[in-house]
């Protein structure tokens, strides 16, 4: 794991994601985009591809569900395993993404040390196989 | 006296005697109802007089009430009128005594017409029409009574239905209007929730990040604590009145459900606080009631909830849940129908209780009985479950002894 892609328009919830993977291991790499429609446009300009992305669902312009069905369409980069962090923990918003792809549902703790120890968890999995993983 | 003269008195002796009998004919006749109007011929003109008899009350009502009065012929042919049936149908009376009724009949309302008026044949019938008055559509409930042997008509009442008709559009306009309102408010409730809840979880999360970054005297740690609790106490507020409103606007939608089931669901909204209180909860088995769900869920939730922050310190929470079926005639409250049975669910504990005073205060927006610091809560739960309780066609009862604990029993009606 090298490159970690984070879509999420929360300017503060972008920042304690950050600081929570500096914890883990300093070494790995973090982008970000504010909605769908601009993680779309840095998937296209960018020569490396993430190894992991985490999409909030609500934003604005492109939400999580959009952009879940968007790259669907898009060969180069369907293969990167997505999945869900966000404030949500509604049951018919896990199916839903469940149904459209993503591999985890991570509903974003409000104290620091927990989205470390939960985050350093999921960082440890590997996506390849077709298990859905569900974090509240 | 010449023989002329006495000619002449014996004529008029013999006319006297005529009209006298024609007098008394005419006396007999009206004594014995058979007429009710005649005519008395003065030098050239006639006058004519009619009888104002016991009828006459029964006509002045049926020639000035506020109803239609007809009288039809089999054929339709409309032989009486009263005032107010022409004036119904802005016609005069020349136009509609001597007219046929179906001249006056809406053409959408002609077979019903037809078909009220050959059951009338038999007896009676009643029914709803239109009438029209030019191009105007007039609704109407009509009344049918034969009234054979005694005349050879059908005697119809009419009844405009204008206004009522007219009421029931601006009632049906208003449901949608606040179909509509209700509709915004739930949306408005859920997004002003969510966005008020998010600056809520950063000033918990920046705090607490603070407080594990760095080392503060204790009195600046505990500063912190107190922004941090403050938000915790807004969140649940925020998400108190968002389940307050979502219990007064949602769609009621009821099914017949496994109450035990809905148990298990309410405790496992609360596995943390069970687990942190050691609370003990024994349900006795429950029947399926008609319910909607997610209200009745929310119910429970909110009273274990309770009994599990009001325990007594040192004591462990112990909570039952019980249901009996009960006639509405033993219940002890202004809402419960005497004509109905009612399923009566009991969730008792042994916690702190209240004084009898209140039982109804509690139920109260924001009424609460101890002070922030004593217990945490919003004032809103109970009256979210009057609420529930209320959607439910039924209501709540508390009752509690102070120091021992307290029982909550909602009686919903069985069907």
């Amino acid at each position: 794991m090298n490159k970690i892609f984070l879509i999420d328009d929360d300017e503060d919830d972008q920042l304690f994601f950050k600081d929570a993977l500096e914890l883990i291991n300093p070494l790995l790499q973090c982008d970000t985009a504010g909605n769908g429609k601009i993680a779309l446009e840095k998937l296209k300009n960018n020569d490396s591809l993430p190894d992991l992305i985490f999409l909030d669902l609500n934003m604005p312009v492109m939400n999580g569900f959009e952009f879940l069905t968007e790259i669907k369409n898009k060969n180069h980069f369907n293969k990167i395993p997505i999945g869900i962090f966000t404030t949500s923990n509604i049951i018919d918003d896990i199916e839903r993404t469940k149904n459209l792809g993503a591999k985890f549902f991570f509903t974003k703790p409000s104290d620091f040390k927990v989205l470390c120890i939960k985050l350093r968890n999921l960082l440890k999995e590997d996506f390849t196989n077709e298990d859905f993983i569900s974090i509240k | 006296m010449d023989s002329a003269k006495q000619e002449k008195y014996k004529q008029e002796i013999a006319d006297l005697k005529i009209r006298l009998e024609e007098a008394e004919q005419l006396i007999d006749a009206i004594k014995a109802g058979e007429v009710d109007a005649f005519a008395v011929n003065n030098d050239n003109k006639s006058e004519i007089f009619t009888l104002q008899s016991g009828d006459y009350a029964y006509r002045v009502l049926v020639e000035n009430f506020s109803e239609g009065a007809i009288n039809i012929t089999d054929d339709g042919l409309i032989v009486y009128s009263n005032k107010y049936f022409h004036e119904l149908l802005r016609s005069p009376y020349e136009n509609t005594v001597g007219n046929s009724i179906y001249h006056f009949i809406h053409p959408n309302s002609i077979n019903s017409f037809t078909a009220l008026l050959t059951k009338a044949l038999e007896g009676k019938s009643k029914g709803e029409i239109n009438l029209k008055a030019g191009q105007k559509s007039i609704p109407v409930y009509v009344s049918l009574t034969s009234l054979y042997p005694n005349l050879p008509t059908i005697g119809i009442i009419v009844t405009d239905l204008s206004e009522k008709k007219n009421n029931e559009k601006i009632l049906a306009a208003k449901n949608l209007e606040l179909e509509n309102i209700n509709r915004e408010l739930a949306s408005f409730s859920y997004v002003a929730s969510h966005d008020l809840k998010e600056p809520l979880r950063k000033i918990q999360a920046f705090s607490k990040r603070i407080l594990d970054v760095e080392k503060f005297s204790a009195k600046t740690e505990d500063y912190f604590q107190r922004i941090i609790s403050a938000a915790e106490r807004m969140q649940n507020l925020i998400e108190s009145l968002l389940q307050f409103s979502k219990a007064n606007t949602t769609e009621l939608t009821f099914e017949a459900y496994d109450l035990n089931k809905i148990v298990e669901e309410a405790k496992s909204y609360l596995h943390e606080n069970i687990i942190e209180t050691q609370a003990i909860i024994e349900t006795e088995h429950l029947p399926v009631i008609n319910v909607v769900p997610i209200q009745f869920t929310q119910f429970i939730t909110n009273l274990l909830d309770n009994s599990m922050k009001y325990s007594r310190p040192q004591v462990q929470p112990h909570i039952k849940i019980s249901s009996k079926l009960i006639d509405g005639k033993k219940i002890d409250h202004s809402l419960a129908d005497k004509q109905k049975k009612y399923h009566q669910i009991n969730i008792s504990d042994n916690g702190i209780g209240f004084e009898k005073q209140y039982a109804n205060k509690i139920f109260e927006l924001f009424q609460r009985l101890h002070g922030m610091n004593e217990y945490s809560g919003t004032g809103i739960g109970l009256a979210i479950c009057k609420k529930i309780a209320s959607n439910h066609n039924g209501f709540i009862i508390a009752e509690g002894t102070l120091g021992k604990g307290s029982t909550f029993s909602i009686f919903i009606p069985h069907e």
